[in-house]
């Protein structure tokens, strides 16, 4: 029994060893693969059940280790849609027959609009336009593919703007007003500013300032389409969208009234324009507008996406306006060193490694996300090949024993000659 | 840190020295370009090893940049009424030549007196005429000129207006192109640029103010606060005048639907090209083509024949000098438009176009017998020479709006004129060289704030140089440390 025993022993020394090779070899091969975790192989002995008397030898099992929490090192690239976590969590993808997957590695490119990595797998998030998407913290329920090809083209009809000028306090006062929208109006400014309508159509709003007394003036807004052939007064009728008075502190050139400061114009076609002439002073001087502008924007096409750190994807529109457009949730797991590895450096959960727990990045324990750039694989070449030189010197050991034990029994055959 | 990790770092030390390089490099080409301004790369150290580029940064000093804009936008307005009134210059000329009305004038009543002794001298009285030829002519070819400076003046508004057009529709491209790279990471700092040289150009033209939009973009009001461009261009329109004749006014240059330049306007723009052409066409020419027609209709006033009946019932003709609207007299004391231009000499004292000189002397210029103040017709009648030279140096009243003394002699007046005209043109193009000196400083002090110098360059390039040879030396050794490794095998 002892000899056999002791050549058993060894075999199972030498194919552990093996296995280990086959770690080595395997994160060698990877040592370049963006989101590899690093494989390594345990060992446990299997201790013989024996006599005090007599030694059994047993034998060595080897459990093969994935180190997937194991943070890679990160390093920069030059395109925006290449994604790095910065410590706990996973990306949720899906492979091309739509099965969600857990992942570290971010090299996506957009393809047909969608985001997909090296290995064919399609960013997953939460939709946040058309009502936004339900999300269930434990499973990749809700979970759509990030993709430009629901967000086509897409006017935002303007809403909010600023309509700050300096008033000048020693201009005339107006005598024809224009509000009455005479052809001889007076006034001592005029600013334009456009606006969208719903459908995204320009629509130019000429903003009349005209004093009416001292410390009053009046802001009138007229639509622009309606204006005469050089462009100024008199209207068509129904251009007056709005007319507004203003008082303001003779002490100080403040406004007093209205209090809030609002100036609401209702866009034809379009939604109410709240303009805030918070700003808005009465002071000597010229004419000056400090800022007239408001939001919206005409039908532009999506030009490209940007992913803040906490997984926010922002759509960027061609003409500079961006929309946010889906949430990359983080998924994180109990037990993330269980997880099942699967081609394509993707994990899939099991029993051991815990349920999903999907959350937003930079919050809580998960990780953030580094836009334009790659966790590389967590493979250290030098240890690899210490491993190797460490495991080819115990394979050879194992060897000499077995080679040992055979002589041993050569001995033994040879008695009985 | 592992070896691996030391390859990760030095490769992208690597990588971003390279783009600071190159950096440097864009620098050095646009030493000498005068929009151009120094970049410098922005190096991070974010997440993970090593470093990146987060953007490229551009020096800017926008006080300085407005602080240009303003004294171009000042300097052009003001060079753009010098030139005018160079051209103006002309009509009074050198004084040493006595080419001017003045001087002209001078010699009119000079060659009366002459006359005045020799009355019975045909010779003289022809020199009297050839004189008075000399004025009119004179005074004919001065509204010309002004006619033309004021039409040129017209055609360069239009020419201004279009580039300004042309201006604003470059500036939306380049506009819509910063506001794209604002948004994303893209590097927004040579269009910036190329948005600042329009702004320079724009300038010149019109006066102008720059609001800030908060995703990058820009918005263009005049210094009157009518917008030329927030989001979109705003149209600038001129119709030109084809014939600009005395008293014509032009018409005005519109922005956003509103009068900036020209007309009647409560919001026109004061400074820029624009500003001084308009200030030209519509005031400095039209008050001078004003005192042209006040000698000219001095003139005709001064040579009137009256009724020389017993009993008087004819009004006053024009005599010697006569116009467009005669034989009736001109207005006795208000402007009246086009004068200078039609004032000419009657044909019936030209010798040269079939009729008699001597009727200076006689009356009866305007082919009236009435008007006949030599009725017994001697030879040496010298009353109405003698009217002639008192009522020329008698003082007459002159229409205020031309802005000199109103009740003066028509001699005084004409010299009043041109030390009117060489004192304007004296302290504009005095104030046209020390406005563009401002400029001229003001152009330099941007240029070294945030234009790229070439020593710091090259002693940028220097240290990049050796950061670059250390990191490429670090991955020697670690290649190094690996062959070792590797040797171990076998």
């Amino acid at each position: 029994m002892g000899l056999y025993g002791l050549m058993t022993t060894s075999i199972s020394g030498m194919s552990v060893q093996a296995d280990r090779m086959g770690t080595v070899a395997d994160n060698i091969a990877n040592v370049n693969t963006t989101g590899y975790k690093e494989a390594s192989a345990q060992f446990a002995t299997l201790v013989a059940e024996g006599h005090v008397a007599s030694y059994v030898p047993g034998s060595v099992s080897s459990v093969a280790r994935r180190a997937i929490s194991h943070q890679g090192d990160i390093s920069y690239t030059t395109s925006p849609t290449d994604l790095a976590i910065s410590g706990n969590g996973f990306f949720m993808v899906q492979s091309p027959s739509g099965t969600p997957f857990l992942t570290r590695a971010g090299s996506f490119v957009t393809t047909n609009g969608q985001l997909v990595n090296a290995a064919g797998f399609t960013l997953l998030g939460y939709d946040l336009l058309n009502g936004g998407s339900t999300s269930v913290i434990n499973s990749a329920a809700g979970l759509v593919p990030v993709s430009t090809a629901n967000l086509g083209l897409k006017a935002t009809p303007s809403s909010v703007g600023e309509f700050q000028v300096m008033l000048p306090s020693d201009a005339a006062t107006s005598v024809n007003l224009p509000s009455a929208n005479g052809a001889f109006a007076d006034f001592s400014g005029k600013t334009s500013i456009i606006t969208y309508d719903n459908l995204g159509h320009q629509v130019t709003l000429d903003i009349y300032s005209a004093k009416t007394a001292n410390n009053q003036w009046e802001v009138t807004v007229y639509d622009n389409a309606g204006a005469s052939a050089n462009g100024g007064f008199p209207y068509a009728g129904g251009s007056l969208l709005t007319t507004l008075p203003l008082t303001f502190d003779g002490t100080n050139g403040k406004l007093l009234t209205p209090a809030n400061g609002t100036l609401s114009v209702n866009i034809p076609n379009g939604t109410t324009l709240s303009l805030a002439l918070g700003n808005t002073t009465q002071l000597a001087g010229d004419y000056t507008p400090m800022k007239a502008t408001a939001n919206g924007n005409g039908p532009s096409a999506v030009d490209r996406f940007e992913i803040s750190k906490n997984g926010t994807v922002t759509a960027v529109y061609a003409d500079g306006s961006r929309v946010d457009a889906f949430q990359v949730p983080l998924a994180s797991v109990a037990s993330p060193d269980n997880l099942t590895a699967i081609s394509g450096n993707v994990f899939a959960t099991n029993k051991d490694s815990g349920d999903l727990q999907l959350g937003k990045a930079n919050t809580g324990a998960l990780g953030y996300i580094a836009s334009g750039a790659l966790e590389k694989s967590s493979v250290d070449l030098a240890s690899e090949l210490t491993t190797m030189v460490e495991a080819q010197r115990s394979y050879t050991a194992n060897s000499k024993v077995f080679q040992t034990g055979t002589q041993l029994l050569d001995v033994l055959v040879n008695l009985v000659r | 840190m592992s070896l691996t990790l030391s390859i990760d770092t030095a490769r992208s030390s690597l990588a971003t020295t390279s783009e600071q390089i190159s950096v440097v490099s864009r620098n050095i080409a646009r030493v000498g370009d005068a929009n151009a301004t120094r970049k410098t790369a922005q190096t991070i150290t974010g997440p993970g090893v090593g470093v990146s580029v987060a953007g490229i940064q551009r020096t800017a000093n926008s006080l300085l940049f407005n602080a240009y804009l303003n004294s171009n936008s000042s300097s052009q307005a003001q060079s753009a009424i010098t030139s005018s009134l160079d051209r103006l210059q002309n009509t009074v000329d050198d004084t040493d030549l006595e080419r001017s009305p003045a001087a002209l004038l001078a010699k009119l009543s000079a060659a009366l007196q002459t006359y005045s002794g020799a009355p019975q001298n045909p010779a003289v009285a022809a020199s009297v005429v050839s004189a008075a030829k000399d004025v009119s002519n004179a005074l004919n070819s001065a509204s010309a000129t002004v006619t033309s400076v004021r039409q040129q003046a017209d055609a360069d508004i239009g020419a201004s207006v279009g580039r300004i057009n042309s201006l604003l529709a470059q500036f939306e491209t380049l506009n819509n192109q910063v506001i794209r790279a604002t948004s994303g990471s893209g590097d927004a700092s040579d269009v910036l640029d190329a948005r600042d040289a329009i702004l320079k150009q724009l300038s010149a033209e019109v006066g102008i103010r720059t609001v800030d939009e908060s995703n990058g973009g820009m918005s263009i009001y005049t210094d009157s606060g009518v917008t030329l461009f927030d989001k979109l261009p705003r149209k600038v329109s001129f119709q030109q005048t084809q014939n600009l004749s005395a008293g014509m006014s032009g018409a005005a240059v519109f922005a956003d639907g509103v009068p900036i330049a020209g007309g009647t306007h409560s919001l026109g723009i004061s400074t820029g090209k624009l500003a001084g052409l308009v200030a030209v066409r519509d005031d400095i020419a039209v008050t001078y083509q004003g005192q042209l027609d006040e000698m000219a209709r001095g003139l005709i006033l001064a040579f009137a024949e009256s009724d020389q009946s017993a009993t008087p019932t004819l009004p006053d003709v024009a005599g010697l000098f006569t116009y467009a609207g005669g034989p009736g007299l001109p207005s006795s004391s208000s402007l009246v438009s086009g004068l200078a231009a039609s004032i000419k000499i009657n044909p019936n004292a030209d010798p040269s176009q079939g009729g008699d000189a001597e009727l200076i002397r006689d009356g009866g210029i305007s082919g009236n017998a009435a008007y006949k103040y030599n009725a017994a017709g001697g030879a040496s009648f010298t009353d109405r020479i003698q009217g002639l030279i008192a009522s020329l140096g008698a003082g007459q009243t002159f229409d205020p709006s031309t802005q000199l003394s109103s009740s003066v002699p028509l001699g005084s007046y004409a010299k009043d004129s041109v030390a009117w005209l060489q004192a304007l043109r004296q302290s504009s193009s005095a104030e046209a060289e020390y406005r563009s000196t401002v400029a001229s400083r003001a152009a330099s002090a941007l240029s070294s704030q945030t234009g790229a110098s070439l020593d710091e360059e090259m002693t940028n390039l220097l240290s990049l140089e050796r950061t670059f040879q250390a990191s490429s030396r670090l991955i020697s050794v670690v290649d190094g440390m690996f062959t070792t490794l590797l040797q171990s095998f076998s």
